[in-house]
């Protein structure tokens, strides 16, 4: 093999193994944890200028060219200093890009980032040379090894490759733990994430640092590879190219992501790009990018999930639990596609009468945490004192007080706009109330943020469904178990010993739970692909992994169809009878009445009446109330 | 307005800027007319332009619900496609359109060249025209609806296809003619004469907030002012400038940028 020929299978080999370092960064950050990152490439732009300034010592002055300092520091230290830049960039650009937005706004903003920070430095002739960028970074151990220049290459394939490797096993940790799955929750619903406890600003954040010292490193690598560094080189095309890539090859998926870097960025761009014979003519780059945009377009359009998809995990449902469902009805056989109203054998004898169903389903030990005061005085788990919130010209909550006392269930109900679901967003601190104080458990929780709350065990569901749809149904159980070790990016990292033991026990609670609300069956299915009901069982199972104290369920009946109410009714009226304080925002007062204990009724933002559902009836205010709207 | 109206970012706005531009050279110089005749041919290719990539390109992703990531990504394969199109095709470099040296006027004790004036005014025109579209015909009206809510708009008979249509044909003239006017008050223009521009219109949307046409014009005038206001003093501070308003905005007001988006929340919190 000539010289030349040696020296274009080097580049490409350090291209690809940085190409892929820096794609699982973006893996991760966008794969995984769903953050639109089109700013990705300025983290890996600033570890390579970082590396840069560090290592060019006199060789600045030789080219003439500004920079903010021209170090001469040994090898490793460039190298950290580029991952601790990228860091305190991504922590930077995080405290303003990640506030909770709008998914579509967050890209915008990314997109303006880099756009901007290119500008930037272009713009700073003082500080980074301007668009001329820097040259002559010498390379590690350049001199120290004394190696011919193909032989130095070859040292240089090794040196990237141990970088790949490492960047691989801390990515592999991260995606196969807990906190993976917890990240990946994150991707899928920030809103139910954080009705689970899960700190989703943090999380994000120490993703959006870790993966922009990722790219840093790969940047400096980079930079200490071809040695010049420019900022038109990292543009928001080159972050393009790498989603490209990650989209191709099949988002939220490792192999995936390492299939997409080779064939587009290596294949296509870098691998034409840098043969010995042909050079990179303008015409040729320009008819490349133009196959490029049209590829993405016709792959979005073909096979959106890209060529490898995220693979499922699958967990199994316990040995036990499907015995018990394959008598259910011959009919599962088939699939989650069977209508479940026709699979269900439940009839509404059975869930109406609650007195069998109570010994039938009474406590499978470790379903439901036993309560800790029991027996003790009845006391309040919920207050609320003077509740007040306005939107713009509307008075969404008026001075609302009410009380939920420990092991009741109380409803809540009222004509649509009376400000029911507005009154559980402020419970649950979705939103905050302009005065009046919501106190639980002794805890004033009117300004605490939505996981907070949630850690404190006032849990609730939603309205409209909000599962983890890229998630099997038990993993998005797993999400509620926030407590477990495994659950944090240092634990993640530790390995899998650290977690294993009390993943499985998790997993054991999670097969009870689904086992219990007649789920099992489906355990590994995609939770985006069950029907209505099957989806509002299974946020109430969620909701119950978490260990609540106090349960509060925003319209648990919402879209299921009629066949399955009484079903997820009979799961409602069981929780209540072993004791779980409810707090239930429902429509259908005939569910209400037999769900409750005691009913909260509202209209225009404030409580009507407040008694039980025989005492509601009399009350003429509130017959007017429903009859006037 | 775009965006407003289809939930689309065109982030290939600049690139079409950069081929109504070429456009305009190209008949001006190379065909040797009048420069109006360029100018006008310029918002013609806008608009083939912008019609062309909404009916084939983001309508039918559109219609598959596909998500906003899915649109972003495609906006920007069509922008490396169109950019890197106009460079295959004519190579690339720096055009220079040999203007005339041109009078100059006074006006309140300002200095302006002709050409000065011309922008001004057709930038008031086209201002004009959008704002009484919006405000004063039925168009506009539909136009507003479909910005709100596209599923009831449609069921209450408006077409939305066609308005969006119509949307994007009425914004690509007027890309078109920003970019004609843009490079010949600049007399000279490389291929990525648009890209620069990209993020002002950005943080237009942004500032102003996203959907709402006027918000855009505000956001565009009070970033153009004072980044222009800024480069005068301390040239290489403009973009920083930008930058600051821009997470200024995002720190202060997060949910002030997302008016349209925030109020329908609420709505269906109310409800």
């Amino acid at each position: 093999m000539s010289a030349a020929w040696q020296f274009y299978v080097i580049t490409l080999a350090v291209y690809f193994g940085i190409n892929l370092i820096a794609g699982w960064s973006l893996h991760l950050q966008y794969g995984v944890t769903g953050i639109q990152n089109f700013a990705f490439i300025i983290f890996q732009s600033i570890g390579a200028y970082v590396a840069g300034v560090t290592t060019i010592g006199s060789n600045a002055r030789a080219f003439g060219e500004t920079i903010i300092f021209g170090a001469n520091f040994p090898w490793p230290v460039s190298l950290l200093l580029a991952g601790i830049a990228g860091a305190v960039l991504a922590a930077f650009v995080g405290t303003f890009a990640l506030r909770p937005m709008s998914k579509d706004f967050q890209a915008i903003v990314m997109i303006m980032v880099s756009v901007i920070a290119t500008s930037i430095v272009e713009s700073q002739g003082g500080l980074f040379n301007g668009s001329q960028g820097i040259a002559g970074v010498p390379k590690p151990f350049g001199g120290f090894l004394g190696l011919g220049i193909v032989q130095y290459g070859w040292f240089f394939v090794g040196l990237t490759s141990v970088f790949c490797a490492l960047t691989f096993f801390v990515i592999h940790r991260i995606t196969s733990s807990p906190y993976g799955r917890t990240l990946r929750a994150i991707r899928e619903n920030p809103t139910s994430a954080a009705s689970l406890a899960v700190p989703v600003r943090k999380e994000t954040m120490i993703v959006f640092i870790v993966g922009g010292a990722i790219a840093a490193v790969s940047g400096a690598l980079l930079v200490e590879f071809i040695g010049a560094w420019s900022p038109s080189a990292w543009g928001i095309y080159e972050t393009f190219l790498f989603l490209v890539a990650l989209t191709i090859g099949g988002i939220g998926n490792s192999a995936g992501a390492t299939l997409g870097i080779a064939v587009v960025l290596t294949g296509i761009l870098d691998g034409v790009n840098y043969l010995p014979t042909f050079g990179t003519g303008t015409l040729s780059a320009a008819l490349q990018l133009m196959g490029v945009g049209v590829l993405i377009v016709v792959c979005l359009w073909f096979r959106p999930q890209g060529i490898l998809p995220e693979r499922r995990r699958i967990i199994g449902a316990s040995s036990e639990s499907l015995i018990a469902s394959e008598s259910d009805s011959a009919a599962h056989r088939w699939g989650s596609k069977v209508s479940p109203a026709a699979v269900r054998p439940s009839t509404a004898e059975e869930t109406f009468d609650s007195e069998p169903r109570k010994s039938e389903i009474s406590p499978i030990s470790g379903v439901i945490r036993p309560r800790p005061n029991e027996g003790l005085p009845i006391r309040e788990a919920l207050i609320l004192n003077g509740v007040t919130k306005r939107f713009d010209g509307l008075q969404a909550i008026d001075d609302v007080t009410l009380t939920v006392r420990e092991g009741t269930a109380v409803g809540l109900i009222g004509p649509n706009g009376a400000g029911k679901s507005t009154l559980i967003n402020l419970i649950a601190g979705l939103e905050h109330p302009d005065s009046g104080s919501i106190v639980y458990g002794g805890h004033d929780i009117s300004r605490l943020a939505p996981h907070r709350i949630a850690s404190l065990g006032l849990v609730r569901t939603f309205q409209l469904s909000s599962e983890f749809q890229r998630l099997t149904v038990i993993e998005n159980l797993l999400v509620a178990s926030r407590t477990q070790r495994g659950n944090t990016m240092g634990q993640a990292l530790l390995g899998k010993r650290r977690w294993r033991t009390e993943e499985s026990e998790n997993i054991e609670r999670a097969r009870a739970l689904l086992h219990r609300f007649e789920l099992s069956r489906l355990t590994d299915d995609y939770a985006g692909e069950l029907s209505g009901g099957q989806k509002r069982l299974l946020e109430i199972a969620r909701a119950l992994m978490a260990n609540p104290h106090c349960l509060v369920l925003d319209e648990p009946l919402a879209g299921v169809a009629p066949g399955l109410r009484e079903e997820v009714e009979g799961h409602l009226v069981a929780l209540r009878d072993e004791g779980m304080t409810l707090l239930m925002c429902e429509h259908d007062l005939g569910t209400v009445e037999r769900c409750t204990d005691t009913v909260v009724v509202m209209d225009l933002g404030h409580v009507l009446a407040v008694g039980t559902m025989n005492e509601i009836r009399q009350n003429e205010e509130v017959i007017d109330a429903y009859l006037v709207s | 307005m775009q965006y407003g109206i289809s939930r689309i970012f065109n982030i290939s706005y600049g690139a079409m800027m950069t081929v109504s531009a070429c456009v305009c050279y190209y008949v001006d110089v190379d065909l040797h007319t009048n420069l109006w005749v360029g100018i006008v041919s310029a918002g013609i290719a806008g608009s083939v332009l912008a019609v062309a990539s909404e009916r084939l390109l983001f309508a039918p992703f559109q219609r598959r619900r596909a998500g906003l990531f899915t649109l972003v990504m495609v906006a920007l394969a069509l922008d490396a496609f169109t950019q890197n199109g106009v460079i295959a095709v004519a190579g690339p470099g720096y055009f220079s359109f040999g203007l005339p040296p041109q009078q100059v006027y006074h006006v309140l004790g300002t200095v302006w060249t002709s050409l000065e004036l011309i922008t001004v005014a057709i930038a008031v025109v086209a201002m004009l025209f959008v704002h009484i579209l919006l405000t004063q015909t039925k168009l506009g009206k539909a136009m507003r609806a479909t910005a709100a809510d596209p599923d009831l708009a449609g069921s209450t008979g408006i077409n939305v296809r066609r308005t969006r249509t119509i949307a994007w044909a009425i914004s690509g003239v007027l890309c078109g003619l920003g970019g004609a006017v843009l490079t010949i008050s600049t007399a000279s223009f490389s291929f990525f004469v648009g890209d620069h521009f990209v993020f002002v219109l950005f943080a237009a949307a942004v500032v102003g907030g996203i959907g709402l046409p006027y918000g855009a014009m505000l956001g565009a005038l009070i970033i153009g002012l004072t980044t222009e206001e800024v480069s005068i003093f301390i040239p290489s501070l403009q973009y920083v400038v930008a930058f600051a308003i821009l997470i200024l905005v995002l720190l202060i007001r997060p949910s002030g940028i997302l008016r349209a988006g925030g109020r329908q929340r609420n709505d269906v919190m109310a409800s």
